[in-house]
């Protein structure tokens, strides 16, 4: 060795490294702590609207579905707004979520549009953006009819 | 035996005086409080520099009201709308501990935007006392942060979509934004663990870190003593003006004091403005007085206005029409003007305003602190205020308006 460390320095780099090392072991835990949840998903299930011959047609009803959630250990379930508009031979389930900042959008029958009480999002009946800044169209559940009852299939939500 | 005696300490009693002498005599304790309590404090205009004083005290009964609201409180999704409710209506003085909790936070973010134009227009963030503006605009942060993820808390309806739109904005932010919101919540949906992470972060993520900061802000004003700004000077006659005759009046004496001040540490003692009373006990009296009357109107809330609790979250709803926290008014009413591709630009405004208030010590070096000598910051600082109120006025005329069936 060219140059003689000095007993002040190598305990200074002890201290550094005796420092650094607690908080790595107890940081990298943490840090993982945190970002784990992230990747358990949430469940997704074939939810049950109701019986399909009680929808109203040509007009966009709201049901109110229970969406299963999982978070911390705690299964639970969240109620969820579902716009069901039957219209021709097509049928239509939009998620009540505003795609701009997620508020509940409200169907007004006077002008025919879904209207954002937050900040002035507009669609038409088919859930197409017609005025204010939502970045897309309203999003719409799959759907399907066994034994008469409407299903919709919750994957997307927020 | 120590001689020094705090100027601004009287002990009366001789018990008390013979407990104090005991301690000094194995402490530095009148050195300690000389520079704690005795620190002399300009006198004229003196009622300006209470809101720091009384954000401490009201800060002290925010975090005392909030342990006892831990007591009762559930953090859990299927129960925590239960738990509030039996706080308002069943639980003895639950009512009372809510209320001063929610007015009392209500009145601390009201005195932070107080406090911070006043700092502002009085350019007491100037040089040497960048970093304690630095600190303050964290303590800003942590203080809208600790009110917002609060609102949550309630899981009512306006509570969840706090959550949501929250979430949302923060969604939109570019590159980190999806990220952020998927620590915050826990997934990428609302879900059991955002309540509980959001209560993690409410009562001691970010109360430890507002400490922290608050801590760091007051040790920085212990440090380098009461500002004195051109309020606190008297006009002087010409004499004082010495060689420097390009400047004049306020702006000379505040020049020259800074001058000194920066380049003398030592001399903090001595270059103080004209009239000064000390820290305790008449300036501790001036913010203590202002404390009380803003606790008296959270008290006056408390008895005449309920604390918001909506119905249960229930995004299944058609009629609720979701209301921000009134501080996030002006934020709130840029969103629809924002058209669909410039939402991420939300984010970013925020953003830049927070760097704009970071950079400002170092930005404006203009030695002069007379508001009125500095036009560019004054008209800054009348846009930035004026542009907020207009957006608050604008946010509650769209919430009349909106049509409800």
């Amino acid at each position: 060795m060219a140059e003689k460390i000095s007993r002040r320095k190598l305990f200074i780099a002890g201290n550094v490294a005796i420092q650094g090392a607690l908080a790595a072991l107890v940081g990298i835990p943490a840090v993982g702590y945190l970002i784990g949840a992230i990747f358990a998903p949430q469940p997704t299930a074939w939810v049950k609207v109701g019986p399909i011959a009680r929808i109203p047609l040509n007009e966009p009803t709201e049901f109110a579905i229970n969406v299963p959630i999982v978070g911390s250990g705690i299964s639970t379930s969240r109620p969820v707004g579902v716009f069901v508009l039957i219209t021709g031979n097509q049928l239509f389930t939009f998620y009540n979520g505003c795609t701009h900042m997620g508020c509940p959008v409200q169907w007004q029958a006077y002008p025919q549009l879904f209207k954002c009480p937050c900040h002035g999002g507009v669609y038409d009946r088919l859930g197409r953006v017609i005025a204010g800044p939502p970045p897309y169209a309203l999003r719409q559940f799959q759907n399907k009819i066994v034994n008469g009852d409407l299903y919709v299939y919750v994957d997307i939500l927020d | 035996m120590r001689t020094l005696r705090p100027q601004g300490v009287n002990i009366i009693s001789r018990s008390g005086q013979f407990i104090y002498d005991w301690l000094d005599e194995r402490y530095p304790l009148s050195e300690f409080l000389n520079r704690l309590l005795s620190d002399p404090v300009p006198k004229r205009f003196g009622w300006l520099y209470t809101f720091g004083g009384a954000i401490v005290l009201l800060t002290v009964i925010q975090i005392t009201t909030g342990i006892f609201l831990l007591f009762h409180y559930v953090p859990d999704w299927d129960h925590a709308y239960n738990s509030i409710q039996a706080i308002d209506h069943t639980i003895f003085f639950g009512n009372w501990i809510r209320g001063y909790h929610f007015w009392n936070g209500y009145m601390l973010v009201f005195l932070v935007g107080i406090h911070m134009a006043r700092t502002y227009f009085s350019s007491a963030y100037k040089r040497p006392r960048e970093l304690t503006w630095v600190v303050g605009v964290f303590l800003f942060i942590l203080m809208t942060a600790v009110a917002y993820t609060g609102a949550c808390l309630r899981m009512d309806q306006t509570g969840f979509y706090t959550f949501m739109v929250g979430e949302h904005i923060m969604g939109w932010t570019p590159i980190v934004g999806l990220w952020f919101k998927e620590i915050w919540l826990g997934s990428d949906r609302v879900n059991p663990a955002s309540l509980t992470r959001t209560f993690a972060l409410h009562v001691w993520v970010l109360p430890a870190a507002l400490l922290l900061f608050i801590f760091i802000h007051v040790l920085f004003i212990v440090l380098q003593g009461q500002y004195g700004s051109w309020l606190n000077y008297r006009k002087r006659s010409r004499e004082h003006l010495a060689d420097t005759f390009t400047m004049e009046g306020d702006e000379f004496t505040s020049y020259v004091k800074v001058q000194e001040e920066v380049n003398s540490p030592e001399s903090r003692k001595r270059e103080i403005p004209d009239d000064t009373d000390y820290f305790f006990p008449q300036h501790s009296f001036r913010e203590g007085a202002i404390a009380f009357v803003c606790f008296l109107v959270v008290i006056l809330l408390t008895f005449t206005a309920y604390p918001t609790l909506d119905p249960p979250a229930n995004a299944a709803t058609s009629t609720f029409v979701p209301l921000p926290e009134w501080f996030m008014l002006p934020a709130d009413q840029m969103l629809p003007y924002l058209p669909a591709w410039m939402i991420p630009l939300l984010p970013v405004i925020f953003g830049v305003f927070i760097l704009y208030l970071i950079a400002l010590p170092f930005v404006d070096r203009h030695p002069s602190m007379s508001i009125f000598k500095r036009p560019i910051a004054l008209a800054t600082g009348v846009i930035v205020a004026f542009s907020i109120f207009t957006l608050l006025l604008l946010a509650i005329y769209r919430i009349e308006n909106f049509p409800t069936q």
